[in-house]
């Protein structure tokens, strides 16, 4: 009986344990057998991942190799607002920190997302202050943002970026494709803590870290011509100006400047008209300093003798309807003295010995109508109407700057191809694109577009701008122990009316030195200074400060390089 | 003796498995401490961008300016000459460092050969 018993017992524990491990084997081999691609994906899902290698941006450097532009590390912050419990309270304490206002913040948090940045790119007391409070809901992801340490220097070359380091203007956006160089990716293994188990990495593509420019400016010579500029921007009490410094023979740009300027850290918070490069973008009526054009055709046709006078018709000179005046009266002037004294009815009578077809062609030869090639995005072509479509007094107008548009760096390589000796070079920004510090991937040298004039004819009328200087209109930027060369301008702007202003000019001074060497040429002009409006009065002493400085700077480091030889 | 044998052979594989199994475990040890190292360079690749800029930005002449108007030093100029002089200096000689040798074994079993006993409570 009790042996039924005990027999009874063990089989009911038996039938339970057997029942249990039935149980056990069939979940076994349904999850090993009909669920294990499934499952097999929700865990490749968790564990494999795609993660994007991204590119490193490329660096900007003047032509000493000074950085102007490179990327550091920053971190932009993110919210889950799926894990926030309390919305009201850690807006609060985010809006704060981030500055950034409460209902916009609260707003975003609502969102039923995983993920929902908050800021990109906060500062380190930001993040500090953010680590501080310790909230599991606010993550952090790493990016690479764009720096420019020298703040305004050469903004409007270098340019700046937008929020994902993509270029938006000057250099930045010009050579975006070389600086922005090419993402990569690869295939990840983690682990349950997130951890790369970096031999199971598969497939990878490497990324390729962007060129680094190397632009033809020079950091000191640029500093020095942007002070010079915001000086007499607010001397002048002007609008706006700008100063072009140019190596005459090979056409580097060592310093581009504008006024007003910004800062490309914070490009936003500056207005749309402070971002315009003015000197390839706006275009004005040169005025006089375009007189050097018929001044170098005449003699390169031989339509004049160097010491022939003309009848300067005591200021006034009538030319069908039109009559044109001289600021001051002049009988008879030499050629010479013509331009020295910048008489416009001389100049308009040289014109008219040319006439207008060869004008034209001239004005063409000089580059003026048409874009000089810079490697920058944004360059104006100017104005120049076809002489089929010139009106009768167009040969008066013309020859004097007037119903022509050029933009200052046309200017600056008209007079630089005196300079150099007759021969239309093309300006370069960058020098050169490397890979690294000692691959070099291309070299950008100097191009002479054409030779517009002979040597003789340069060699004089440079003889011709040097007397500007010495004894004419532009005696204010005359450089102790320094031969120098220029043309002063005063060009009328036009006004709402459509006729020319009364008190609105563009006062212009260009010029290069020293004479008989020239290191540099450098155009200076200014946008409705006032009270006084003469290029002589207002951009000549400006040439003559920054022309001065830049050839001791030049002298400092030349002097260097031969005693570290 | 085939009782033995097959103990013998049991032996072996299960010996040859340990081995495999901590092949295995160095392996992730291994990718482990070379993930760390990437961390470690990218830091450093990050402090020395933010060298960079603190370099350039200390050399801009924007800050220089503003720092020498700072000091009140407002008669600022240009220098128009310079002189270079140069110091007779020794090179500093570099310091030579001693690689500690591995043997196979220690190599084999995971072992790291150190010079001193690690203490038990170790503070991180």
């Amino acid at each position: 009986m009790y042996d039924e018993k005990k027999n009874v017992r063990l089989y009911v524990v038996i039938f339970i344990f057997v029942c249990f491990f039935v149980v056990l084997f069939s979940r076994l081999i349904y999850i090993q057998f009909f669920s294990a691609s499934e499952l097999s994906k929700i865990a490749e899902n968790q564990y494999d991942k795609i993660v994007k290698l991204p590119a490193d941006r490329g660096t900007i450097y003047d032509r000493n190799y000074d950085m102007l532009a490179l990327n550091k590390s920053v971190f932009s912050a993110y919210i889950n607002p799926r894990q926030v419990k309390d919305k009201y309270l850690i807006s609060e304490k985010l809006s704060e920190i981030l500055a950034i206002p409460l209902d916009v913040l609260q707003s975003e948090i609502k969102k039923q997302r995983y993920f929902v940045w908050l800021k990109r790119h906060i500062s380190k007391i930001q993040k500090d202050k953010l680590d501080n409070l310790d909230l599991k809901e606010v993550g952090f992801v790493k990016e690479k943002a764009r720096f420019y340490p020298n703040d305004f220097l050469a903004a409007h070359i270098i340019g700046y970026t937008g929020i994902d380091t993509q270029g938006l203007g000057g250099i930045e956006y010009t050579f975006e494709r070389e600086l922005k160089g090419v993402s990569g990716y690869k295939y990840i293994n983690t682990d349950a803590i997130q951890r790369e188990l970096v031999y199971l990495s598969k497939r990878f593509a490497k990324s390729r870290r962007g060129h680094n420019v190397v632009l033809t400016i020079d950091k000191i010579i640029q500093y020095i011509i942007e002070d010079a500029l915001e000086e007499a921007v607010n001397k002048w009490n002007a609008v706006g100006g700008t100063i072009i410094v140019m190596n005459p023979f090979n056409g580097e740009i060592l310093g581009m400047a504008n006024y007003p300027t910004f800062d490309p850290n914070s490009f936003l918070k500056y207005s749309d008209d402070s971002k315009i490069n003015r000197a390839i973008s706006s275009i004005f009526e040169p005025g006089s300093v375009f007189k050097i054009v018929t001044a170098c055709a005449v003699l390169e046709e031989g339509l004049v003798e160097k010491d022939e006078e003309l009848d300067c018709e005591n200021g006034i000179y009538k030319i069908k309807s039109h009559r044109l005046h001289d600021y001051h009266s002049y009988s008879n002037l030499t050629f010479p003295e013509i331009i020295i004294n910048s008489s416009n009815i001389g100049t308009v009578k040289l014109a008219q010995r040319l006439g207008q077809d060869k004008l034209y062609e001239y004005i063409r030869l000089f580059g003026f109508g048409k874009a000089t090639g810079i490697d920058l995005c944004g360059e104006a072509e100017g104005i120049l109407r076809d002489v089929e479509n010139w009106s009768d007094i167009s040969i008066a107008s013309i020859p004097i700057g007037q119903e022509v548009g050029v933009t200052a760096l046309q200017m600056l390589c008209a007079i630089s191809a005196i300079a150099n000796g007759g021969k239309l070079v093309r300006p370069l920004i960058v020098k050169r694109l490397e890979a690294d510090e000692n691959t070099i991937l291309k070299k950008f040298s100097y191009s002479v577009k054409r030779r517009i004039i002979s040597k003789q004819t340069a060699d004089f009328v440079k003889s011709i701008l040097e007397g500007v200087v010495e004894e004419g209109t532009g005696r204010r930027a005359k450089i102790n122990g320094i031969k120098v060369a220029g043309k002063t301008g005063t060009a009328q702007k036009i006004d709402s009316t459509g006729r020319y202003s009364k008190t609105k000019y563009v006062a212009s001074f260009m010029g290069f030195a020293p004479v008989e060497n020239p290191s540099i040429s450098v155009i200076v002009v200014i946008d409705e200074p006032s009270p006084v409006h003469f290029g002589g009065t207002v951009s000549a002493p400006v040439f003559k400060k920054v022309t001065k400085d830049i050839l001791s700077y030049l002298k400092t480091f030349e002097d260097r390089n031969i005693v570290k030889n | 003796m085939k009782f033995r044998r097959m103990v013998l052979t049991i032996i072996f594989f299960t010996i040859i498995g340990l081995f495999y199994v901590n092949q295995q475990v160095k392996i992730v040890v291994t990718s482990y401490k070379i993930e760390k190292n990437k961390h470690r360079l990218d830091y450093l690749v990050d402090k020395n961008r933010e060298l960079n800029y603190n370099v350039s930005r200390l050399n801009s002449p924007c800050y220089l300016v503003s720092a020498v108007k700072d000091i009140g030093a407002s008669d600022f100029k240009l220098s128009r000459n310079f002189k270079v002089e140069y110091l007779n200096v020794k090179p500093i000689e570099k310091f030579v460092t001693v690689e500690p040798k591995v043997n196979l074994l220690s190599m084999l079993l995971g072992w790291e050969s150190k010079a001193e006993a690690e203490t038990v409570n170790k503070t991180k």
